[in-house]
């Protein structure tokens, strides 16, 4: 066992107890001494841009370092985790990946979260970049919902793939209305979100061809385009689309609607 | 011949300085880009994972944290444009957290500083920013700067629209439409295009521009009337279609045709004969969109029209309202022998007829296949005579 | 005899300095308004403008003849353009190869015989209007053998809605070239009559799914000069034109304009090579004489992406059609309007410009060198006057060049490396040694041909459909 568990157990049960969150920060790092460790908190406490109280453990056999941030929700714990990585960066101390989470938004259990991510941390992952810990990608009870996002605008895409996959659905994304199609046919997708507007194959097309699949028939599709005229959303829903939502939208509605169309 | 040539040759002269002021201009110009290219480029690697947790935490309660590490003022401005780009594709509480991390960052005080810089395109660039981050303390300074704009300036459309954005109530819309109309002309499409960016509720404000004296503000209120959801428009729009203005009367009757409400008896027959062909062309598409089947006569002798367009819409219009529709046109063969409205009808019985059988081909009901029958059949009886029209039509 | 020579040589040499100097001038106009060009671009969102309501819709003139190649993907690009509201039509013109057949194939269209066309314009017959619900917004109209002015009114005719946008079948549209015309035109609708794109040099490009993808110069020689000289025509010439309104052509291979008014002059004319400008030309004439405010803009920013000509061959045949061309069109409508206070800056300005600086050009560079050879010839002692007018002529040339990368540099950027400036400006140098001279010889021979079918066959001059005897059709628009 990790001796990072009984560094920060007696800790994550307290804060458990008195209902407090708790930012978990692992990284993969080099090996080094216990002074360096209390050298590199100090360190650390001194750069952080906000005063707070953190714990740091390190374990030398995974070569996994462990921060502790009391009091902090996953979003603040994410942007902490910007800075760790930068002193680290900074240092040449990171060897691999990070892997943040937070308790209570992370997981019912902050033992079970804990030990859960010092498991992942085994996975290797590319340096320097930072995953959050995902309950139910851990918790594997049901496959999560798939989505294609097929769009040109990569702005949206990006956006749609963080979000979206924060919020426990798997997101793969295509360029074009031909990438879309092949993608489809490689895998069965719950949802397809797609624009109207697509080089090769436009977004109707698309849509039609999907319906015509008929072994996929199960996939909803969502349209999500600039165009705002009437005529467009009539065939969309013509067409078989689900749903039409135009840009600029509301993320927090476009969630909503996508639970809806899944479950 | 000395001095003619003198001249020349100080031409030459001129030519070559010239030439080397240009091409000093034109390497300093391109260095200075390339290397604001790689500052953009370095600061956005710098803050790749600064913008994957903005974009995974906006909707939490808490404020989104600012940049670490100082950002400076150039990368500050950096970070803004990446930052638009998000805001400008969302709506809802992802704005309004990305607007109020650009408060954080000091970005709109910065911007309403610029806003009253010497430089008019500094000004212009603070505009579209404030606009962006929906700046309402910045209304009253850019309607202003609006007002101080003259009306052939290629800005004056940007800080339009950023009016709109940043726009406290529909009485800075308004004055921001009254201005812009004044200043160009019939731009009316694109000014509700502009309006519709704003935040505000805005039917309120076309029901009050829909009943003003002024033409040009009443034809943004019908354009903006068209998008928006119409009620309680009773009294206004007859009323507007004797307006003395072509576009005024062309557009309430647009609006009207949407709604069979407005289409009384008597309102039909007046459109059906009104002097402007676009009126009546507007009404004749409208009874086959609605479905109107009691004014097949009318429509048949609309077919008649003078203008190429009503003949059009009318025989279409004839060819949508099912059977009975059809008969009328095909009544239209058997009454006349020449002449435009004949042509038409011709045209059109021939085309629905092509279309119909095509989707037959593709597969339909046994109704549809009755119905194409049927108005062949009708077809047939009314133009025995041209009996190599009917074969081709069965071929 | 050698002062008559030494005179014309002199004359030549000022001919020169004038002739650029005005073009710098111009030059100068459009250094004056690119800022308000950048800026507006800068500023709109063109992507959020392209879903919207509000923008007219326009109906896309694909004339083709013999295209079969390329044709599947062009419509396919143009299908897939950013914006909201739009028809193409595809207009076969009797082509000698699949070009229809590919079509249809394609598209899965379905011969309608009967679709009602309004009657606006008189063109060659029409086979048929072939269509397919899938695809509502294609159409194509399979018409006999007529020209390309004649397939572009075959196309007016079936049009649905106010604007037209003409398109040549071998050139791609930028996803949102039709936008970015449109918002110059929702700026202005009252006025605008027609409005330009830039045309740009594909040649060298990457082009995937008939999307450019990957921007680069032109690797051989003759693309490269053409690009270079585009670059000049475009940048530095027409923003400038457009900007004091005197713009003699909006090019075929890209152009948007007001259907109405197209109507009005009688559409476009057939017979003579020079279409495009012809129709320019009548629009300013019918907007000045009837004393109604007007523009022909033009939005550098729109960009359409053309293939070059490589092959000596192909291009001189290209440039001696554009001879041909323009003498026509001077001929027929200089002599009514140049120097008439009636037709305003395009009558004071831009058709004398055009006359003595484009139509006539040959004719004095040529007899202004010869005169000067045959000066130094009769005494070497002032040879130098010789290099004095060449190196006019190369020095302003090279500074108009300079000037036009530097706009290009300064708004719009589509070449980012260092290198790729360099490589223009050494083509805008290396364009004034052979490349210029060969330039003027097509020009002169296209005039030759000009005089030459005018004089044999009477059936070139088929201008039947000119505004004067077409009252019929001005008066069918109400």
């Amino acid at each position: 066992m990790s001796n990072l568990v009984p560094a920060f157990y007696e800790l994550l049960s307290k804060m458990e107890e008195n209902r407090m969150a708790c930012g978990v920060i692992l990284a993969a790092c080099k090996n080094f001494s216990a002074e360096s460790l209390e050298l590199v908190k100090r360190d650390m406490e001194a750069q952080l841009t906000d005063t707070m109280t953190i714990h740091a453990a390190h374990d030398k056999s995974k070569h996994i370092l462990g921060i502790l941030l009391e009091q902090k929700k996953l979003a603040d714990t994410h942007f902490y985790a910007l800075q760790v990585k930068d002193y680290l960066l900074g240092r040449k101390l990171l060897t691999g990946g990070m892997l943040i989470a937070s308790f209570p938004e992370s997981s019912r259990s902050s033992a079970q979260m804990l030990m859960r991510m010092i498991q992942e941390m085994k996975d290797a992952s590319e340096p320097g970049s930072i995953k959050v810990y995902e309950q139910h990608a851990a918790n594997r009870e049901q496959e999560p919902a798939s989505i294609l996002l097929v769009n040109q605008d990569e702005t949206v895409n990006e956006f749609l793939r963080i979000y979206l996959q924060r919020k426990g659905y798997q997101v793969t994304v295509a360029h074009d209305g031909m990438d879309g199609m092949e993608k489809f046919r490689e895998a069965a997708y719950d949802l397809v979100i797609t624009d109207l507007n697509l080089p090769v194959i436009s977004g109707y097309q698309l849509i039609e061809k999907i319906r015509h699949l008929g072994q996929n028939a199960m996939s909803k599709i969502m349209v999500l385009t600039d165009k705002r005229l009437e005529e467009d959303v009539q065939k969309s829903f013509a067409l078989g689309a689900s749903d039409y939502i135009t840009k600029p939208f509301s993320p927090v509605e476009l969630e909503a609607r996508v639970k809806r169309l899944i479950s | 011949m000395q001095t003619p040539l003198a001249t020349a040759i100080g031409f030459v002269y001129a030519l070559c300085g010239l030439i080397l002021l240009g091409l000093l201009a034109l390497f300093a110009l391109k260095l200075r880009n390339i290397s604001a290219e790689k500052q953009a480029r370095r600061c956005q690697e710098k803050y790749r994972d600064y913008f994957v947790y903005l974009q995974a935490y906006s909707e939490e309660e808490e404020r989104l944290k600012l940049p670490y590490g100082e950002p400076t003022q150039k990368e500050k401005q950096l970070i803004q444009k990446q930052l638009f780009e998000l805001m400008e594709r969302f709506t809802g509480v992802h704005r309004e957290k990305l607007i109020r991390l650009c408060e954080d960052m000091g970005l709109v005080a910065l911007d309403l500083e610029r806003l009253k810089s010497g430089w008019k395109w500094t000004r212009v660039d603070a505009a579209y920013n404030l606009g962006v981050m929906r700046s309402q303390q910045a209304a009253a300074d850019l309607l202003a700067l609006l007002q101080k704009n003259s009306a052939n300036d290629p800005s004056l459309f940007i800080v339009a629209r950023a009016i709109a954005k940043c726009a406290r109530d529909n009485s800075d819309l308004r004055q921001m439409a009254e201005f812009v109309v004044r200043a160009k002309k019939n731009v009316h499409q694109l000014i509700v295009d502009i309006i519709s960016d704003s935040q505000l509720d805005t039917n309120s404000l076309y029901t009050e521009l829909i009943r003003d004296n002024d033409p040009e503000l009443v034809k943004i209120g019908l354009i903006g009337y068209s998008v928006h959801a119409q009620t309680g428009l009773e009294p206004t729009l007859p009323k507007l279609v004797m307006s003395p203005d072509k576009e005024v009367r062309i557009k309430a009757v647009k609006l009207m045709c949407r709604d069979v409400r407005y289409l009384s008896e008597q309102t039909v027959k007046d459109f059906l004969s009104h002097k402007d062909w676009e009126i009546r062309a507007l009404i004749a598409k409208a009874i086959g969109t609605l479905q109107l089947v009691d004014y097949i006569p009318a429509l048949k002798k609309a077919v008649g029209d003078s203008h190429w367009w009503v003949r059009h819409h009318s025989a279409r219009s004839l060819a949508q309202l099912h059977t009975a529709g059809f008969a009328a046109l095909c009544e239209i063969l058997r009454e006349e022998r020449f002449g435009d409205k004949v042509d038409m009808a011709h045209q059109i019985i021939l085309d629905d007829l092509e279309k119909e059988k095509l989707r037959l081909e593709q597969g339909a009901s046994t109704e549809q296949q009755l119905a194409y029958n049927e108005k062949l059949h009708l077809y047939r009886k009314s133009c025995q005579k041209n009996i190599s029209t009917v074969q081709v039509m069965e071929g | 005899m050698r002062e008559f020579l030494l005179y014309y040589g002199m004359f030549a040499m000022y001919y020169v300095i004038a002739i650029n100097s005005l073009y710098f001038v111009i030059m100068m106009f459009s250094f004056k308004s690119i800022m308000g060009i950048l800026k507006n671009s800068l500023y709109s969102r063109f992507q959020a403008l392209s879903g919207s309501e509000h923008v007219p819709p326009i109906s896309i003139l694909v004339p083709a003849y013999n295209e079969e190649l390329t044709i599947i993907e062009n419509v396919r690009s143009l299908l897939a353009l950013n914006y909201p509201r739009y028809e193409v039509i595809v207009v076969n013109d009797g082509s000698k190869d699949d070009t229809l057949q590919v079509l249809i194939e394609e598209f899965s269209l379905t011969l309608s015989r009967h679709m009602p066309v309004q009657p606006l314009l008189q063109t060659s017959r029409v086979r048929g209007v072939y269509h397919n619900p899938a695809f509502p917004n294609l159409y194509l109209i399979d018409k006999e053998n007529g020209g390309k002015a004649d397939s572009l009114n075959a196309g007016i005719n079936l049009s649905h809605y106010p604007l037209i946008a003409s398109i040549d079948a071998d050139s791609l549209l930028e996803k949102d070239a039709l936008i970015r015309i449109a918002k110059v035109y929702m700026e202005n609708p009252e006025e605008t009559v027609a409005i330009g794109g830039d045309i740009r040099i594909a040649n060298g490009c990457k082009i995937e799914n008939g999307v450019v993808k990957d921007i680069r110069l032109p690797d051989k020689f003759l693309p490269m000069m053409q690009s270079v000289e585009y670059l000049k025509a475009f940048l530095g010439g027409r923003i400038g034109w457009s900007a004091i309104n005197g713009l003699i052509i909006v090019s075929g291979a890209f152009g948007v304009f007001r259907k109405d008014y197209v109507v009005k002059v009688g559409g476009y004319r057939g017979g003579y090579p020079g279409e495009d400008m012809n129709i320019i030309i009548k629009l300013h004439k019918y907007m000045l004489e009837n004393n109604l405010p007007y523009r022909v803009a033009f939005c550098p920013d729109a960009v359409c992406w053309t293939q070059a000509p490589d092959t000596w061959k192909i291009l001189g045949s290209q440039r001696r059609r554009w001879g041909r061309g323009n003498l026509k069109n001077m001929i027929e409508y200089g002599k009514n309007m140049v120097l008439r206070p009636k037709y305003k800056v395009f009558g004071m300005l831009t058709l004398p410009f055009n006359i003595l600086f484009e139509t006539l050009n040959p004719y004095f560079r040529i007899t202004g060198l010869l005169a000067l050879i045959g000066y130094t010839m009769l005494d070497m002692t002032n040879s130098h006057i010789l290099l004095i007018y060449g190196l006019l002529n190369v020095l302003y040339g090279v500074l108009l060049g300079i000037g036009s990368i530097l706009l290009e540099e300064i708004a719009f950027r589509r070449y980012p490396r260092f290198r790729d400036i360099v490589k223009m400006l050494f083509y805008t140098i290396l364009m004034f040694f052979g490349y210029r001279q060969i330039g003027v010889i097509w020009r002169f021979l296209g005039h030759i041909e000009y005089l030459r079918n005018n004089n044999s066959w009477g059936t070139m001059t088929r201008t039947s459909w000119q505004p004067k005897n077409s009252k019929n059709i001005s008066s069918l628009e109400a």
